[in-house]
């Protein structure tokens, strides 16, 4: 008899449940609100990028997206004081823009070149907003931009700027939605479509789907998604700069935690990112604290050598063994 | 800046010496890639590795420059075995696969250098002066001389030993086509290992030259990935005399750059070329024989 | 062919040209509705620079294609496929890590004009894989089946997007005569089923016996077109095969 695979839904919704729990017997975790917050939009910022990644493209430059939205948002709260939830939904359409330009000018590049040319597109509006001093200050980037608001409901204050525990349930609910979308747009007859384009092109075509519209739309999504990691980035951090927004770390960190995590699963990216994020933060920054990045380029290394799908797919595979 | 003012010649030159040098950059890149289809993303952070090892000899163990490129030349010949060994076990989608895998690299030796060398800006200094030609009032330093002669000389015996010695041919027929090399009686995969070899030691030989005309930091190395991949694109694999004339361009347009709108834009000269190259040219490296 | 039937597809004075070389040179014809013709020639002599024109992948430099009186000439390959066009290829075309009922699911769900509810693609899919006689379990990944089986696969999935016309590339290249021999049936029946079929092959054994007209191709140009039985005894024709003295002699 043939034992059924281990629903991953239930493994997730577990794993869910437990983040939503554990602060309620440690109140006082800062440090670890702090890092598991990070986590969950890196993990948000690793759904984005996949969601790119179900056509076939290997991006290596969502930098631009990240660092656009952030930009986008900062601007925005600077000069018209807008409010930030306000500032980064707005802000990070100037991510989507450059979506639509990026899928123009690539749209004939597939694989390797497409991950070239996305690592060069970085440097476009990197090098723009590090030179336009007058609208962005430079390198010297944007400082005081507002946190992120504080809800009232009622008696009850979220300060989700101030408190880093309201912050982590936030980005801990912005990680479950995107996990969800991401998974609804797998399970649907749109991601079917990608994924028919991702494995055969030329078939794909023949079987009437609009390749060229389905990639785009692809990367519109994402690149919208990428940009409010970006513009929450901002208003958490309260400062940004080009070096820190543009950088190939940003770019890195999607795609490491993606294919740690396990490409072919839906839960892959957010698990990587919350693996591999807190590893990173809490044993390897006090171990080595000027290049403690290091630990991304062995996983990714021995990762694609050892397990190619990802650990997402190993731990389905013990589980339902 | 009035015409009779824009300076030239000294474009010229300097973006002849940047240009030769490139042309050494991508070489060891171009030469790795079209024997064994390997895109090694880590090439410029190698390069930079170099620099830094050089820099060390130099400053520490006193060791004269010139000294320090057989060293270099050697270390990273050897240092490549381990990373012929590692791309070797890859499996499809070799060439993307290969892409991640050293993008990862890329990053481990980035954060490893600053580990060691700290994110400091360094220069070596080999000692050497500066000169005028009398009569234009230009100033040259020996330093770009070195560079231009080096580069050049390595150039034309890459091209020379592909052209005209067994092993190269070799190389060359592997080159354009992997199977037939094969069918043919030629061992692919130790013609993969020399690849690497070779490649590792120009990038040995670019190393210290790099760290005697550029400052040197940690993240210096994607810089000179770009511009292997940009002139490898240019050129097409195995065509030395279309690399190096692609190196004299690219110099040419970013000494232009330098002295017109400041370096700060600069940087953005290297990414806008390979972008529109890859415009134009979607299908990217190509491996056919020219004409 | 009695005067009821539509006109399917018109062919009016294509030529295509590849650099300095001319591989179509005013090529002219049209397919009746439920029409069988089969267009034979040696290799190059430009049978799939045609097949790519009429599927909207290449560009002709001259001419025009009409399907059921619109100009399609520019279109492109997914609008002429929900229009009702499908093709198959010489190399087959499948999704290697999809199973063999989602391959053939993705055309009955995006190549129709309308689209289905994915249980009912689903269910269409178990149709033409039963149609076409797929030994290979609905669930094997497409990947391991084999040259005559990843044929019958894109011909299924070509099936499920419901084409008015369905041109098919040097189906029988390379398989058995066996196989061929099951191929024949297969498009003896769906002609039953009043599907347009435009079919290349540049071995006769296969499209000798399905054919209602032959359309004869050498270097670019119709040397000769008509009944099968009169084109290959044309003297062209047979010149132009040089090798191929007797080859309705393989039907037995």
């Amino acid at each position: 008899m043939k034992l059924r695979p281990f629903p991953s839904s239930i493994l997730v919704t577990a794993a869910a449940l437990g983040l939503m729990v554990w602060p309620l017997f440690f109140p006082d975790a800062f440090l670890y609100f702090q890092v598991l917050g990070m986590a969950c939009l890196y993990g948000t910022l690793a759904l984005a990028w996949s969601i790119y990644g179900l056509s076939g493209a290997v991006s290596l430059g969502h930098a631009a997206f990240f660092g656009l939205g952030a930009y986008g948002s900062a601007l925005l709260n600077h000069y018209w004081h807008w409010s930030p939830f306000l500032t980064i939904l707005a802000g990070s359409l100037a991510s989507v823009v450059f979506g639509l330009i990026w899928s123009f000018f690539f749209r004939r590049l597939r694989g390797v070149y497409l991950g070239l040319a996305s690592l060069a597109a970085v440097e476009i509006p990197r090098v723009i907003i590090d030179n336009w001093d007058s609208l962005t200050s430079g390198s010297m980037g944007m400082t005081g931009l507002d946190r992120l608001p504080t809800l009232h409901l009622g008696d009850w204050q979220l300060a989700f700027g101030a408190d880093l525990k309201a912050q982590y349930y936030l980005l801990l609910l912005l990680v479950i939605g995107a996990t969800f979308l991401y998974k609804t747009i797998i399970d649907s007859r749109w991601g079917w479509a990608l994924r028919a384009l991702r494995e055969n092109e030329t078939a794909a075509t023949m079987m009437g789907i609009r390749v060229n519209r389905e990639r785009t739309k692809a990367l519109l999504c994402s690149s919208y998604l990428t940009g409010i990691c970006g513009g929450l980035y901002a208003h958490i951090l309260g400062l940004i700069e080009p070096s820190l927004v543009f950088s190939l770390h940003v770019s890195a960190l999607p795609l490491i935690f993606t294919i740690f995590g396990g490409r072919t699963l839906f839960f892959g990216p957010v698990l990587g990112a919350l693996l591999l994020y807190p590893l990173e933060q809490l044993v390897f920054q006090p171990l080595l604290p000027q290049g403690h990045a290091a630990l991304y380029g062995l996983v990714i290394i021995l990762t694609i050598l050892f397990f190619p799908k990802g650990i997402a797919a190993w731990i389905t595979r013990r589980a339902s063994a | 800046m009035s015409i009779t003012a824009f300076p030239w010649p000294q474009i010229i030159v300097s973006g002849f010496a940047l240009g030769s040098f490139y042309a050494l950059v991508a070489l060891g890149f171009s030469l790795i890639f079209g024997v064994t289809r390997a895109f090694n993303l880590a090439h410029g952070e190698m390069i930079v590795l170099a620099s830094y090892l050089a820099f060390v000899l130099w400053k520490f163990c006193q060791v004269p420059f010139y000294l320090t490129l057989p060293v270099c030349l050697l270390a990273l010949g050897l240092l490549t075995l381990p990373l012929y060994l590692l791309l070797r076990r890859l499996k499809e989608p070799y060439a993307l696969n290969t892409l991640v895998v050293t993008f990862g690299l890329a990053l481990l030796l980035q954060n490893l250098m600053l580990v060691l060398f700290s994110a400091d800006y360094r220069l070596l200094n080999s000692g050497l002066s500066s000169f005028t030609i009398p009569g234009l009032g230009l100033t040259f330093s020996w330093n770009q001389v070195v560079l231009l002669l080096l580069s050049l000389l390595a150039t034309a015996g890459v091209h020379l030993g592909l052209h005209h010695t067994f092993l190269g041919k070799a190389l060359r027929a592997t080159i354009q086509d992997q199977e037939a090399a094969q069918i043919s009686g030629i061992n692919v995969k130790s013609m993969s290992l020399i690849a690497f070899g070779l490649g590792g030691m120009l990038i040995g030989l670019a190393g210290p030259l790099y760290g005697q005309n550029m400052y040197l930091y940690p993240l210096a190395g994607a810089e000179a990935t770009l511009i292997a991949i940009i002139l490898t694109i240019f050129a097409g694999v195995g065509r030395i005399r279309a690399l190096l004339l692609g190196g004299w361009l690219l110099g040419l347009m970013e000494s232009a750059a330098i002295l017109t709108v400041g370096s700060k834009w600069r940087e953005l000269v290297s990414a806008a070329v390979l972008l529109i190259l890859l415009y134009f040219r979607p299908q990217g490296i190509s491996f056919r024989k020219p004409g | 062919m009695d005067n009821q039937t539509r006109l399917c597809l018109e062919v009016k004075g294509l030529s295509k040209r590849f650099g300095g070389q001319q591989v179509l040179r005013e090529v002219s014809f049209s397919l009746q509705e439920g029409e069988i013709l089969g267009i034979i020639g040696p290799n190059g002599a430009g049978k799939t620079t045609l097949f790519n024109i009429i599927s909207g992948w290449v560009t002709p430099s001259g001419g025009e294609v009409v399907f059921f009186g619109e100009k399609t000439t520019d279109w492109t390959p997914d609008r002429l496929c929900r229009a009702g066009m499908a093709r198959t290829f010489q190399m087959p075309q499948i999704f290697p890590e999809m199973s063999v009922l989602e391959n053939v699911m993705t055309g009955a769900w995006f190549g129709q004009p309308s689209p289905p509810a994915a249980a009912q693609a689903r269910a269409q899919s178990r149709e033409f894989l039963e149609l076409v006689a797929l030994t290979a379990s609905e669930t094997t990944p497409a990947r391991d089946l084999s040259l005559m089986q990843q044929r019958l696969l894109e011909l299924a999935r070509a099936l499920a997007t419901r084409p008015k016309l369905l041109l098919l590339d040097e189906i029988a290249a390379g398989l058995s005569l066996k196989a061929v021999k099951c191929l024949t049936n297969l498009i003896l029946r769906l002609r039953t089923q009043g599907l347009t079929l435009l079919l290349t092959d540049h071995l006769l054994n296969l499209i000798m016996p399905v054919s209602d007209r032959l359309l004869a191709l050498d270097q670019g140009e119709i040397i000769a077109a008509g009944p099968p039985q009169e084109i290959i005894h044309d003297p062209e024709v047979e010149s132009a095969y040089l090798g191929v003295r007797d080859p309705a002699g393989e039907e037995g």
